[in-house]
């Protein structure tokens, strides 16, 4: 089975950019390298990366893992989502687990079926883009985070983990943040509520 | 079990002798244990009433006349002698671990000796007193250093390290203590490892207080010798002549002493002097003549020379001091005796060595004050004039409880959340508890968060102001440079018992949110401390929900409650445990390497004081400075004090008339603040409100006296145990009566102490549910 290690040694990456990323990915996060997506972008207020036809996630940890996946649904229909996700080329298969908002963009939080350990390949239904760079797109993927299996989340805590990245250490998330933008926009919210600001 | 004390001193060779008393001191105090001592051979022990096992043993000079210089030859021949002896000795009597070897009046090549012996015994885990009762080689004054020899300063640096291994290797408990500030700071920095304390000066008896009708000055005591001002001494008196005619000039000239004959002339020209009234005494005094001696006398020379003298103690002034309260002192510019007595905070004469003129005006005059009884209150003074064998036994036990009470345990995990402030230092500041938190069982992980907004990472700027304009609508004086490590803890919180933010009007908001948004379910417990006084508190909460979620909200004085309470933070939750104090503040000196040199800036503020009293000022912030010059004011008639407000950047408006008010306001050094507080008759605190002060506790840690506004912090603080005034007229009354004030502070001292403090905020703060 591909592993971090083997993957960063010895794949041929197409530039690089890619080199680049990948390498911030693994500086910034250690034990968790995401393959398979484009570049981070805005719409509506909050940022996701696209995925593309595959995806892979390599893992250090080497513990049985929950993947769950926050994907922006409020400019792609639900029914979509699952349909590009749930294929019969997948070993890996989700259920709905949650849903929830931030400001204008919204989410739904999928849950793999089986675990994973060190590695996981998830093949994704793909369109091409219209116009631009052309790209292959999957999903709008706003987080994904890798869980111990006997981990328990409440609900706020999930939630928080997927919008903000922060998310205590047994856990690895992808993106990994490096700033504290996206929690100070969370708490900058909440403020809101407390002083009663519309 | 009883412990076997077993004294080297083969300096005991005779009854009457400063070892006699050591050793008599040794066997009171360790009278429930078996007491060995062995000694220089020719003691005739018959004839010395000891309960203790006497060993003559030791048949070499080990006391040479340069014993503070020895050529190289000389040094390396005295050692190896010695420590044959050690180790023939140590086949007599073997060591075990309830064995504490005692070692007093020793040189450098006495303690390589010995130290080269004991590593190659077998025997570990015993305990070694050493009483280094003479400079090794260098002195350190007011975190000063002056090495008068460095060879003899390499010699005891190399003899200690070898202590070191000993007490690295084979476990040995080492325990070395000396008789003056100067040398307990100059072993320190041969001894790192350790803590070197003071003891006790093993004169032969405790503090006396007379008050002897007339005018009687003691002028020269003990053996006639040239580098003790006998010369000196002579020629002033002689200068007195007519000058002081109601005064009595006691010379005591032990005609007995070795070598005596050479000063003969000198006592001719005294007794053929124009001064009357001038008595010699001769002989050698037994010890109740030379008691009735101290006590008959209401004012007491020291010219010694500073040459010789300028940093070697003297016995003279250790008696002189213990029955000197509320008599006049007069000794020689830059001697030992100078500086002790300046350490100590002690109000006295000092005349240029030589200059007999300056004497003669010194004592017609009397312009300085009398030794304080509110010296005698010091626990340096009652350490020096205290019992040498209780202190030694008291030293070595107190170690084996600190082993008992610190059994090996898993340690709970703490984070500490605290400003940075730059003009802290680890001798102020609210983080001082962190340091006891580890003996207390916390592992203790401290984050110092720099004050203002710009150090926290957002990839856009604009965030860090969003942050700040959002937040401040909660708590104004948050600080967004603590976001950063806010957002960690919601990464980490679990490895964490207890997240303590320290400075709660700056840090926390973030935390205490997410934990109302239920982020932080199961975690620690959150503590946050709030240090403003009521009023300012109100204005800094614009929204308090967040308050409720902290665990416990910690509170430095029982007067802050009252603002939480309106804030609607339930009382169970609001725990006060006042701010304590740095350990350096009850120590006669501040540790070398804790703050700077302040030698000179000590000694020209101690000149400017001319041995008047002095009731001191200290701080800006809510300090009332109209009261102060209004009560200062009032007493311009008394030449005896002096009121000195200190404080950097203090403007008062002072005229030429007050010349009772001394000003600093360019910042002195920390050690200069430090003795001030002991140099104070009082300190007079005139405030106009506050929660915790610093300087309260300052004044409280050096045993001085607060004359305070009746504020309620104030009394918490001192539990009462200061003097209160709500208007001036109570202040003037107060301070009236300078001579008369009972100064003894009668609270336990320690009880603000961080060591003390750090188990309270556990136990209140930490591990109360």
């Amino acid at each position: 089975m591909p592993n971090l290690f083997e993957f960063t040694a010895n794949s041929h990456v197409t530039s690089m950019d890619v080199l680049e990323a990948q390498a911030l990915q693994v500086k910034d996060n250690k034990r968790l390298l995401v393959v398979g997506t484009y570049d981070r972008e805005v719409y509506c207020g909050d940022d996701f990366n696209w995925a593309g036809e595959k995806l892979e996630i390599f893992s250090e940890a080497n513990v049985d893992k929950d993947i769950y996946i926050s994907v922006r649904i409020d400019f792609l229909d639900e029914n979509t989502v699952l349909g590009r996700l749930n294929n019969s080329d997948n070993r890996f298969h989700f259920e709905k687990f949650d849903y929830f908002s931030f400001n204008q963009a919204q989410f739904i939080v999928l849950k793999s079926l089986s675990p994973c350990n060190t590695y996981a390949e998830i093949n994704l239904e793909a369109q091409p883009e219209n116009g631009g760079a052309n790209r292959s797109l999957s999903l709008p993927i706003s987080r994904i985070l890798l869980a111990p299996i006997h981990s328990k989340f409440d609900l706020s805590v999930l939630r928080f983990a997927l919008l903000t990245g922060t998310v205590d250490t047994t856990c690895d998330v992808y993106p990994y943040p490096n700033n504290s933008d996206k929690i100070a926009d969370y708490f900058n919210g909440f403020v809101k509520e407390l002083v009663n600001e519309s | 079990m009883s412990r076997r004390w077993i004294v080297i001193d083969p300096g005991f060779e005779h009854q009457d002798s400063h070892h006699m008393v050591v050793n008599n001191q040794i066997v009171s105090a360790c009278s429930d244990d078996n007491v060995v001592i062995v000694s220089g051979k020719n003691l005739e022990h018959s004839t010395v009433d000891l309960n203790a096992e006497i060993i003559p043993f030791f048949d070499i000079n080990l006391y040479p006349v340069n014993y503070h210089n020895l050529p190289n030859a000389e040094y390396i021949e005295i050692r190896d002698n010695f420590s044959q002896k050690l180790l023939s000795l140590f086949n007599l009597i073997e060591l075990n671990q309830n064995d504490c070897l005692i070692i007093h009046t020793a040189f450098s090549y006495l303690y390589e000796a010995i130290a080269r012996v004991l590593l190659k015994l077998n025997a570990t885990s015993y305990s070694v007193f050493i009483s280094t009762m003479f400079s090794p080689g260098r002195v350190v004054e007011f975190g000063e250093c002056t090495t008068a020899s460095i060879r003899e300063f390499m010699r005891h640096k190399f003899a200690f390290s070898l202590f070191d291994k000993l007490k690295n290797e084979q476990g040995v408990n080492f325990f070395i203590d000396s008789p003056t500030q100067m040398y307990v700071d100059a072993y320190q920095m041969i001894w790192p490892n350790g803590e070197v304390r003071l003891h006790p000066s093993v004169c032969g008896g405790g503090i006396e207080v007379n008050k002897p009708s007339g005018n009687k000055v003691l002028a020269y005591l003990g053996g006639p010798k040239w580098d003790k001002g006998i010369e000196f001494t002579v020629d002033a008196i002689c200068e007195i002549g007519n000058s002081c005619p109601d005064t009595e000039f006691v010379f005591h000239y032990n005609d007995e002493f070795p070598g005596s004959d050479v000063y003969q002339p000198l006592i001719n020209k005294l007794e053929n002097s124009g001064t009357p009234n001038v008595s010699i005494i001769r002989g050698n005094l037994k010890k109740a003549q030379y008691e009735a001696l101290l006590a008959s006398a209401s004012c007491y020379l020291m010219l010694y020379d500073p040459e010789g003298y300028g940093h070697k103690t003297s016995g003279v002034l250790w008696d002189v001091l213990r029955h000197a309260q509320g008599k006049r002192v007069i000794v020689s510019a830059n001697t030992w005796h100078e500086k002790e007595l300046t350490l100590i905070g002690a109000t006295f004469g000092s005349v240029e060595y030589g200059n007999s003129q300056q004497l003669a005006t010194t004592l017609r005059e009397s312009t300085f004050e009398p030794l304080s009884p509110r010296l005698y209150h010091s626990s340096y003074l009652q350490t020096l004039l205290g019992d040498f064998g209780e202190h030694i036994k008291q030293r070595i036990s107190c170690q084996q409880e600190d082993a008992n009470t610190n059994p090996d345990h898993k340690l709970k995990k703490i984070l500490v959340v605290r400003t940075h402030y730059g003009h802290f230092t680890k001798l102020s500041g609210p983080g001082g508890f962190v340091e006891y938190l580890p003996e207390n069982g916390y592992e203790a992980t401290e984050v110092l968060v720099p004050l203002g907004h710009q150090d926290a990472k957002f990839a856009n700027d604009g965030k860090r102001w969003e942050v700040f304009e959002k937040f401040s609508k909660i708590l104004k004086s948050y600080q967004v440079n603590s976001f950063d490590i806010e957002s960690e803890i919601l990464k980490n919180f679990n490895q964490y018992d207890v997240i303590h933010f320290v400075d709660g009007e700056h840090a926390g908001l973030l935390v205490a949110m997410a934990k109302m948004k239920g982020l932080l379910n199961n975690g620690p417990k959150i503590v946050a401390t709030f240090h403003q006084p009521d009023d300012v508190m109100k204005e800094l909460v614009s929204e308090p929900s967040f308050l409720s979620a902290f665990d416990t909200i910690h509170l430095m004085s029982p007067c802050q409650k009252e603002a939480f309470l309106r804030l609607g933070v339930p009382e169970e939750k609001l725990v006060v445990v006042p701010h304590g104090v740095s350990a350096e503040h009850y120590k006669p000196s501040i540790a070398f390497d804790l703050a700077g040199p302040a030698k000179s800036e000590v000694e020209t503020i101690q000149r400017q004081l001319k041995g008047k009293k002095v009731c001191l000022t200290v701080g800006n912030w809510l300090r009332d400075y109209d009261m102060f010059l209004e009560v200062a004011r009032a007493f311009r008639e008394r030449e005896d004090v002096y009121f000195v407000a200190l404080s950097r950047g203090l403007e008062l408006e002072l005229s030429n008339e007050d010349k009772n008010i001394l000003l600093f306001n360019e910042g002195v050094e920390d050690r200069t603040l430090h003795w001030f507080y002991r140099r104070a008759e009082l300190m007079f605190l005139p405030l106009k409100g506050g929660a915790a002060n610093n300087a309260v506790l300052e004044a409280i840690a050096a045993n001085t006296l607060i004359v305070t506004s009746d504020l309620k912090s104030s009394r918490f603080y001192t539990k009462n145990n200061g003097l209160f005034y709500s208007e001036s007229s109570e202040v003037l009354s107060i301070l009236s009566n300078l001579d008369g004030i009972n100064n003894d502070i009668r609270i336990g001292r320690h009880r603000l102490s961080w060591k003390a403090i750090a188990k309270n905020m556990i136990d209140k703060l930490y591990e109360r549910y």
